[in-house]
């Protein structure tokens, strides 16, 4: 764990960030090595301070940019590290009526770093949307995304519509977000499910497999 | 309750003023048969910039704002009626994008088209940034001389309750008054029991210019929608409990019916409410 870096991404500083992150690259630090030790574990500092109730939104929206700058500096390197599923594709993003980004942001990160080919759609992102991004990008996975109760239940949305649409053969889906469970996934049909970032490109992995 | 009758996720619940009047009216209806004493319109997201981010592309908000309040109106018998304005759906510069100037043109509409239609009140609800909440309240006054209730978001932390913007209860419900506010207060994400500790807070600061709207519960996620637990008898209980506290109206936000709001008069048919 780098802390000035870490510091730097709680912050907020966007400038700082990306000038830490190229200095620890310079320094021969890996960029999967940056993810992993410093940014993905300062962003779960974050979340646990949001539960306190001592970050609220003007921070986290400062976070979330500091770390999408420091992503920007990092992309073009995760994708050398990558270990050559570059043919498979990801789509992700945060469902319609939510704006939450930031484990939506860092998972990308990781799949990215996984060597994953990712379109990251944003926030607030609608059913048909998914679905057309994930067919006419030729996607094996979509990625989706809800932090509130109320709109989790369009996750299921997304299920229905890929099923309707005939790709159950050629797209998975994976939901993750703070109020969903595996349970979630199974009723509603998703074929994966994710606590978090860690574990995403793992099971990003299986269900992909599972899709051959 | 519209969701029950056939309302999209995605459709904003406004637009079924035009669409879907009768089902419209006949929850006013019930509220009023229920024992409700203040009617709130259909207006919540009848703003520029909420419908102006959804898929609405019916044309004039105004016939959306004017039909809500005709609703609610021909469904009261000497009930009071609430303009309900909610917030943008955005967040506000520095943090977000939004200009407090669009901002506020948009609340000065909303509130123009309602106090037109013919209001008691203004009922400036669910927001979750004090400055937002602030913005709307000043552009209902510059629209009509018609009371302002105003009415935040708060959330549970081990540090208290905060809006997510960071605002506490006590130092923004004196901003509100300071700036105008009739009666103020909060409404949604806390469940009753939560709600009662947030007025055990606050009443004795604010007393009777408080006023509480929480949700039946948590929200529990099914395939089929959400589905807040708490009975009409359990809500009922706490919201007694609040009432006790002095504060000067109650109600319900996500999750309520005409049965919960039935269930509270009943218990607190003995309160100055």
């Amino acid at each position: 764990m780098y802390q000035p870096l870490a510091d730097a991404l709680l912050d907020g500083n966007r400038e700082l960030t990306k000038e830490l992150v190229e200095r620890l690259l310079s320094d021969d630090i890996s960029a999967v090595e940056i993810l992993n030790k410093t940014l993905l574990p300062t962003i779960r500092h974050a979340g646990d301070l949001w539960e306190e109730g001592e970050l609220f939104i003007p921070e986290l929206m400062q976070s979330s940019s500091a770390l999408k700058g420091a992503l920007e500096v990092l992309k073009p390197l995760l994708i050398q590290d990558g270990s050559g599923t570059r043919e498979n594709t990801i789509v992700i993003g945060t469902i319609k009526g939510d704006i939450h980004d930031i484990g939506k942001t860092l998972v990308a990160g990781m799949l990215e770093a996984s060597g994953y080919s990712v379109n990251d759609l944003g926030a607030d992102v609608s059913p048909d949307r998914f679905i057309d991004t994930a067919r006419s990008r030729k996607a094996h996975l979509i990625c989706i995304s809800a932090l509130l109760t109320t709109t989790m239940v369009n996750q299921r949305t997304v299920v229905e519509k890929r099923n309707e649409t005939g790709l159950n053969d050629t797209v998975g889906i994976l939901v993750g977000g703070a109020p969903v469970t595996r349970q979630w996934a199974e009723r509603i049909g998703a074929e994966g499910y994710a606590p978090d970032a860690f574990s995403a490109v793992e099971e990003a992995a299986r269900v992909i497999n599972q899709l051959r | 309750m519209l969701f029950e009758r056939g309302l999209d996720a995605g459709m904003p619940p406004d637009t079924w003023n035009l669409t879907h009047p009768e089902d419209v009216k006949d929850i006013h209806s019930r509220y009023v048969a229920a024992g409700a004493d203040i009617l709130t319109t259909n207006t919540f997201g009848a703003n520029s910039i909420r419908l102006g981010a959804s898929d609405y592309s019916g044309g004039d908000i105004s016939n959306i704002i004017y039909m809500a309040v005709e609703l609610a109106a021909s469904a009261s018998d000497h009930q009071r009626i609430a303009g309900d304005m909610g917030p943008t759906g955005l967040l506000l510069q520095p943090v977000g994008d939004l200009t407090a100037e669009s901002a506020y043109i948009a609340f000065n509409r909303q509130a123009k088209a309602l106090a037109h239609a013919g209001i008691d009140l203004f009922l400036i609800e669910t927001f979750f940034s004090l400055n937002e909440a602030l913005l709307a309240l000043r552009a209902a006054q510059d629209s009509a001389d018609i009371p302002c209730w105003v009415s935040l978001t708060f959330r549970t932390t081990r540090r208290g309750f905060f809006t997510i913007h960071g605002d506490r209860p006590a130092d923004s419900m004196e901003k509100l008054l300071d700036a105008g506010a009739e009666m103020v207060g909060a409404n949604c994400t806390l469940g009753s029991n939560e709600m009662k500790t947030l007025a055990e807070e606050l009443a004795p600061q604010f007393g009777n210019r408080l006023f509480f709207q929480p949700n039946a519960g948590q929200p529990i996620p099914t395939e089929s929608g959400v589905i807040y637990p708490e009975t009409p008898e359990i809500f009922a209980s706490a919201m007694k409990s609040i009432a006790d506290l002095g504060v000067g109206a109650i109600g319900g936000c996500c999750g309520s019916t005409p049965e919960h709001i039935r269930e509270l008069k009943l218990r607190c048919r003995g309160n100055n409410i």
